[in-house]
């Protein structure tokens, strides 16, 4: 079933509840996906809460394995990452816990244990950060930018539209005025441009392809 | 060809991202970027597109795909511990009915061990050990208790001749009393009772100073003093 037969507005959301009742019926890989769509953030929070990188993926890592762990009780009465956001913020500070209570560890790798993601706009690079990571973030934010300015109006609008303001596609399909067809078609051709020109930065530098 | 059908892959993970798809069609849409490595490609490229317009920066960006396949490590490593204590306790994968996932969230039916357990086991043997010691006690009194001259007769002989107040025969030198219409015999020591006798002026009292019927001490008390 496709957009054409949907009843109802569909919800981004609900492509989340629907990896998520898979995952819990045994699919593994379908997980995964939430992983891939949401490490990112996770480990944006954890990293205002921890100076350390490795730390930052441990907890990161250790916040799915968890998640996955308990996936059976997510009753989707939330967004996922709103629950997800708990698990990460409870294991950052279990961690964080056990970390103070350690003499050896030194005070530089703990940070203030701030866990609201809207104090602060963008992520602070972290001392164990390398340069190298720090310019390919910033130059893979640079590409994104500059292909989104690249492109024609229509479809910059529809896709700033549905990512920075999260609407769906029906509400896009009515601020734009046009069809919804027109404004899948108009978020994939956006997608594709941008992509094209940051999928090779990304094979480079993970030295691994999907 | 090859492209037309990457393109429509792509286009499909796109709906996939922005929940399009239901059904068969979310089904299918799944399996195509678990098995598909551009369609993989794609869904990780577009969700970094996404938090780079939204927060301004592609935090994580590079390392996703070591960062997948260290917790599909990590995932298998604590399968495998879960699963080493005892077979049940890890939460089996049900299989997929075709494409179709329904939404139950399949609770899990089988309660894992819980932490105290152990705990409970050692409060389950300590009982059966209480239980064992009275029932071996019980057996013992039961068996001596209707014998005569049993060890539970003779006990409380012993705590009643303490009781009884018992008169010494200076002759003879055996304690006799009066328990019932039985006479009770003392056992002392006669030469004690001679000591005391020919001493009575020294342990005539107990250090108390006055007469302490339940302590049994050597003293000699007699009517003279």
């Amino acid at each position: 079933m496709t957009e054409s037969d949907a009843p109802a507005p569909i919800s981004p959301n609900d492509s989340d509840l629907m990896l998520v009742e898979r995952s819990v019926a045994g699919d593994q890989r379908a997980f995964e996906l939430l992983v891939i769509k949401y490490q990112r953030r996770i480990q944006r929070l954890i990293g205002r809460m921890v100076r350390d990188t490795d730390l930052v993926e441990d907890i990161a890592q250790e916040t799915f394995i968890r998640a996955y762990r308990a996936l059976h009780q997510f009753r989707g009465d939330a967004q996922f990452y709103t629950w997800l956001y708990r698990i990460a913020v409870n294991t950052a500070k279990k961690f964080l816990m056990e970390l103070k209570r350690d003499p050896t560890v030194p005070e530089s790798y703990l940070q203030k244990d701030d866990e609201d993601e809207t104090n602060s706009p963008g992520i602070e690079p972290t001392t164990d950060d390398t340069p190298e990571s720090v310019y390919a973030a910033s130059e893979i934010a640079a590409v994104v930018n500059a292909a989104m300015q690249a492109l024609p109006e229509d479809l910059r609008q529809a896709l700033t539209l549905r990512e920075i303001e999260g609407l769906s596609y029906e509400e896009i399909s009515a601020a734009m005025s046009c069809p919804i067809g027109t404004v899948r078609s108009r978020i994939f051709r956006a997608r594709e441009a941008v992509s094209a020109r940051i999928r090779p930065m990304l094979e480079n530098q993970a030295g691994k392809r999907w | 060809m090859t492209n037309v059908e990457d393109l429509k892959n792509r286009a499909q993970v796109s709906d996939l991202m922005d929940g399009r798809l239901r059904g068969g069609a979310f089904a299918q849409a799944v399996d195509l970027v678990n098995a598909n490595s551009e369609a993989r490609a794609a869904w990780h490229a577009n969700h970094v597109i996404g938090d780079v317009l939204r927060f301004g920066d592609a935090a994580g960006d590079a390392a996703d795909a070591q960062f997948v396949d260290r917790f599909r490590t990590r995932l298998a490593q604590v399968d495998a511990k879960r699963s080493e204590p005892s077979g049940t306790m890890g939460r089996q994968p049900r299989k997929l009915s075709g494409s179709t996932a329904t939404a139950d969230f399949g609770l899990d039916h089988h309660r894992p061990d819980s932490a105290n357990d152990s705990n409970f086991r050692w409060k389950i043997l300590a009982g059966a050990a209480s239980l064992a010691a009275v029932a071996a006690i019980g057996w013992g009194v039961w068996l001596n208790g209707g014998a005569p001259g049993s060890s539970v007769d003779a006990g409380g002989q012993l705590a009643q001749t303490g009781a009884a107040a018992v008169s010494v025969a200076a002759s003879g030198g055996a304690a006799v009393s009066a328990a019932g219409t039985e006479p009770q015999v003392m056992i002392r020591d006669p030469h004690l009772d001679a000591l005391l006798a020919a001493h009575k002026q020294f342990g005539g009292t107990s250090a108390l100073q006055m007469p302490a019927g339940f302590l049994r001490n050597a003293t000699f008390e007699s009517s003279s003093r």
